[in-house]
């Protein structure tokens, strides 16, 4: 997946290169979008926290997209 | 600073101004029995829900699922330091005098320092925990 950040349970995420395809969009959009705090999307864009199914939900549709094109499981 | 983490720092804060008031009660009174009053200091802990009331009413996040999860871990970590404390401190009373027989004086000071444990380590854990996933 190209952009991805990973974390050490090998899932990886896209949403550092989806938010700048999105004209952009700042930490501070997407967590209001998603109902978290920004330092949970700092944290998932560095990798160190894996999201709930719930909130893996709430970021792909606030991009738009499906989960599987946010999230991956590498392993 | 997350909300999560204000109130760690209170809790903290508050534990840190409970071993000011402990020593400087004992500066006073010169009783280590009245200067365990200081621990009182502790009951301020109760004005922790108080913090990031604002941010609520505004209608803003203050605590999320990754804040959740990092509060449950601290308690974990600060409940089993607990115990590893508390027993070994009851280990060793009982070891160091053979007729088993602990004071009211030091069950309510075990109290208090168990108290004092659990609310630093928590914050603390909380602290470390916050930094380690926020690294940019």
């Amino acid at each position: 997946m190209p952009g991805s950040n990973g974390s050490s349970n090998g899932i990886v995420n896209r949403i550092r290169r989806l938010r700048f395809d999105r004209d952009e969009m700042t930490q501070e959009e997407l967590a209001r979008l998603t109902s978290v705090t920004r330092q949970t999307i700092i944290a998932l864009e560095a990798g160190k926290y894996t999201p709930s199914l719930d909130l893996a939900f709430r970021i792909a549709r606030a991009f738009g997209v499906g989960v599987e094109d946010v999230f991956e499981y590498r392993k | 600073m997350t909300v999560l983490q204000k109130m760690a720092w209170f809790i903290l804060g508050v534990c840190l101004l409970t071993v000011v008031a402990v020593i400087a009660c004992y500066r006073i009174t010169g009783s280590p029995a009245r200067a365990a009053g200081g621990m009182g200091v502790l009951g301020l802990c109760g004005a922790q829900p108080l913090i990031g009331l604002r941010r609520k009413r505004r209608g803003e996040i203050t605590m999320d699922e990754r804040d959740h999860a990092i509060w449950q871990k601290a308690g974990k970590i600060a409940f089993g330091t607990l115990w590893v404390a508390v027993v070994a401190v009851v280990t060793a009373a009982a070891v160091a005098n053979e007729k088993a027989a602990i004071s009211v004086r030091a069950l309510s000071d075990l109290l208090f320092c168990a108290m004092w444990l659990i609310m630093a380590v928590w914050s603390l854990s909380i602290l470390w925990m916050c930094r380690s996933q926020s690294a940019r």
